[in-house]
């Protein structure tokens, strides 16, 4: 038995070095691809473009829903933000999801809300609506006030307020970039196939924002915030751009995505889950391959909302354990499209990796360790596979850190002067060895606790 | 004892790449970190020099030596005048021509290569050419997508008669069928190449048109049409296109916009279409039915005021206050044709916001 156990756990720890080397080479071929198509858009003058494109009449217009649940810190600001957009025609949808806080309080003041009748035909189910309002100063912006129901309800909610064809999702604490709607408009205009358009999310925790914009970025001086800023640029920028190049992107982040509206109804919107976010996505597509409608989902690659991150190691880890378990949930609700060639790549290709990389990695991870520990504490460990590990987890680790800054080069808001690159290089070399310890721990838990779903609170501070 | 060499000798051998790629990465960072914050601090520079006359000095010593140099500094201007002097300058030099040279023969920098494509937007004649063989080829179009809106905004804005238009027609009839461009996509560019051309081309291409079968691009020409300020002949040209299909909803749609933006009368259209099951049909007959019809069938549009598109509402009430009609008035026109939509959510929001509005 003893010996079988040996034996089981040398193989595993193969697995686990197997595992490592998967995923660097897949995170280094991702970087790389997006690193390709960010150079091309730095010496591509689209923004003059876009500028003719708002100035014309040819547009699609817009409704922006942002459902706030205890925002108080960051609501006005956001709100402000959102007011400022170059567009010709859009529509915001604040939803305050049951908010124990002031953030109701805070936007009737700022904006002279009054109530309004409901008069929209309410087609999607959510909790119960309380109030509407309108703004006598700002026609364009709708306020509703809700019972709490999640984000996933708050937003079904606004859909059916909504009267624009194209709904852009974004969480309320985030400071949308000015021309954000006119870059993600311009791939719903350039292909009539894309149903749906992200963009990557920028940290805004140390930096200076003014008048409700992004004035100065700057590295955190936080150890757990500045991991993020790496984490952000090295798995969420460079994964999204190359899904998106092989039409297997299924993830569009809740901070920020356009979708068509009608799409959205025809599915029956949210559905109630922590994962929302990439379960309509999921959903989406699912229903297009049924009804083998052509469809394509495109990602903005370049920094068009601005959001923080969780400052505190609780936060973190409540956050991190929510992805998890709405990956979890999401995946398993989603388990007949695995392997199923009738859903295209992303049966056969972007649902496994999500699920073998992503939802199984902190198992992977874990046993993958405590082998390596076992077969070292009986004299058994492969000296080479100790070295290996090292290899590819910390050097190849920090390779690929130092490669995913290259990408923050060629966005519109890259860091002034070098200082803040040498913090981050400083970090990418604390980071396997303080951070993805620590998130990997939290993960494996949470693959086991992903019944227990809850959305937990993140500490904001006031923009 | 020998595998156990090989497999140190291999993890010694990973480890020197890792560590020699690591340094390699980050001396090439930094390089190219001050590569590029020189080249924000010249343009800055640059974009204020070009308010001054220095540009002009500058310019004036460049020769076909200098080229390349040259060629830097144009991708560094910002803004059109700057380009417009460069490319006059270009022009005196006859530095034109071996630029497009350059183009042709050599495999450019993305850089350099972003500069032809930057000249392309000032939509310069002589950019066509250039612009026609990058929107033409598929193999070009898919290796750097990026650059396909800039060429074809240079192909619009520097078209000059009709066989302009329909070069960038054709373009965007490939682009509709194998590469899936909306609609709105193509309206985009030919807005922009009926803006440049003559009004006399406009019509030539009219005529041009009655020939085409119908598709998207098709649509996209007549709705830029009808978006843009409009005269007398161009609507008889679209008349004309729309008597040869009267059945035709896009077709009637243009007609009716350009004939109202005219202030002409087509009541019976509009009495015939008014309740059309197509949206756009709807939104713009809410637009203009209240203009073009007796006052005697102002009720029979009151379904307007609960139509489930929001446009059709939002026009037909933008129509009603130009008229000063009462919101008495208006639950009469309802209670009287349609009474089981009187208590409808529709109507009540449509009926308050025009009472808001009127306030």
């Amino acid at each position: 038995m003893f010996a079988f156990l040996l034996a089981f756990f040398e193989q595993i720890q193969y697995l686990y070095l197997f595992y490592l080397a998967i995923t660097n080479i897949i995170t280094t071929w991702m970087i790389w691809v997006t690193l390709k198509q960010m150079v091309r858009c730095y010496y591509c003058d689209i923004d003059m473009l876009l500028h003719s494109l708002y100035h014309t009449q040819v547009y699609t217009p817009i409704s922006i829903l942002a459902p706030a649940y205890n925002e108080q810190e960051t609501i006005i600001s956001s709100v402000y933000s959102l007011l400022k957009l170059h567009f010709q025609e859009y529509e915001i949808v604040i939803i305050n999801d049951g908010s124990k806080d002031e953030t109701l309080e805070r936007i009737i003041k700022e904006f002279d809300l009054y109530s309004v009748a409901i008069t929209q035909e309410l087609t999607l189910e959510h909790a119960k609506i309380r109030n509407v309002y309108h703004s006598p100063h700002y026609k364009n912006l709708t306020v509703i006030d809700k019972e709490n129901g999640g984000k996933a309800d708050a937003l079904n909610s606004a859909i059916n307020l909504a009267n624009y064809p194209l709904i852009c999702c974004v969480d309320a604490d985030t400071i949308l970039e000015e021309d954000a709607i006119l870059h993600g408009l311009e791939k719903f205009v350039k292909d009539r196939r894309v149903i749906a358009v992200g963009g990557a999310i920028g940290i805004t925790n140390g930096s200076v924002i003014k008048d409700h914009k992004m004035s100065e970025r700057k590295v955190p001086n936080s150890l757990i915030e500045g991991f993020q800023i790496l984490e952000y640029l090295r798995g969420f920028f460079a994964g999204r751009v190359g899904w998106q190049n092989s039409n297997g992107l299924v993830l569009i982040s809740g901070a920020f995505g356009i979708f068509k509206k009608d799409l959205v109804l025809k599915i029956g919107g949210y559905r109630h889950t922590i994962g929302e976010d990439l379960d309509l996505l999921i959903r989406m597509r699912r229903y297009c391959y049924e009804n083998n409608i052509a469809h394509q989902v495109k990602f903005v690659s370049d920094i068009l909302c601005w959001t923080q991150c969780p400052g505190d190691y609780q936060s973190l880890l409540k956050q991190r354990s929510r992805w998890q378990k709405g990956l979890l949930e999401t995946l398993y609700h989603h388990r007949k499209m695995f392997f199923n060639p009738k859903y295209g790549i992303v049966g056969t290709l972007s649902l496994p990796y999500f699920f073998l990389i992503e939802a199984l990695g902190p198992i992977i991870t874990f046993l993958g360790v405590v082998s390596i520990i076992v077969l070292y504490m009986f004299g058994l460990v492969n000296p080479y596979s100790i070295v290996l590990f090292f290899l590819l987890e910390f050097v190849w680790g920090v390779m690929l850190n130092i490669f995913a800054l290259y990408l923050d080069l060629f966005t519109k808001h890259a860091y002034v002067g070098y200082w803040p690159y040498m913090k981050l290089l400083l970090l990418s070399l604390l980071e396997p060895f303080v951070y993805k310890p620590l998130l990997k721990a939290e993960l494996f838990v949470a693959t086991f606790n992903f019944m227990n779903a809850s959305w937990g609170e993140i500490k904001r501070k006031a923009l | 004892m020998q595998n156990a060499h090989f497999i140190q000798h291999l993890v010694l051998k990973i480890s020197e790449i890792f560590f020699f790629t690591s340094i390699a990465l980050l001396v090439v960072f930094f390089i190219l970190k001050a590569f590029l914050d020189i080249k924000r601090k010249f343009l800055k520079k640059k974009s204020f020099q070009v308010k001054h006359r220095e540009i002009q000095e500058e310019l004036a010593h460049i020769s076909p030596k200098n080229l390349p140099k040259y060629a830097n500094y144009l991708s560094s201007l910002s803004d059109h005048q700057a380009y417009q002097k460069a490319i006059t300058q270009i022009e005196a030099t006859h530095l034109y021509d071996k630029l497009y040279a350059l183009y042709d023969t050599k495999r450019l920098p993305l850089s350099r290569l972003a500069l032809f494509h930057s000249l392309a937007l000032l939509g310069d004649p002589k950019i066509r050419p250039l612009a026609l063989s990058f929107t033409s080829d598929k193999e070009k179009r898919k290796k750097i997508p990026e650059f396909l809106t800039i060429e074809l905004y240079a192909l619009s804005l520097s078209s000059k008669n009709s066989v302009h238009i329909q070069e960038l027609y054709f373009i965007l009839e490939t682009l509709d069928q194998e590469e899936y461009a909306s609609q709105k996509f193509a309206e985009f560019f030919l807005v922009k190449a009926f803006i440049s051309v003559e009004e006399e081309e406009i019509l030539r291409f009219l005529a041009w048109m009655k020939q085409q079968e119908f598709n998207a691009v098709y649509f996209a020409a007549i709705y830029a049409l009808s978006a843009l300020p409009v005269n007398k002949r161009r609507h008889e040209a679209l008349c004309e296109l729309q008597h040869a299909h009267p059945r035709n909803r896009m077709l009637i749609v243009s007609f009716l916009r350009v004939s109202h933006r005219l202030g002409l009368k087509e009541p019976d259209i509009v009495l015939r279409h008014h309740n059309d099951t197509d949206d756009l049909l709807r939104i713009v007959c809410a637009k203009v039915a209240l203009d073009m019809l007796e006052d005697s069938y102002y009720p029979l549009l009151s379904h307007y005021l609960y139509d489930p598109n929001p446009y059709v509402r939002k026009n037909f009430l933008l129509s009603l206050t130009k008229y000063h009609i009462k919101t008495e008035t208006l639950m009469a026109w309802i209670e009287a044709h349609y009474p089981q939509h009187k208590e409808d959510s529709l109507t009540l929001k449509s009926i308050a916001q025009y009472q808001s509005g009127i306030s």
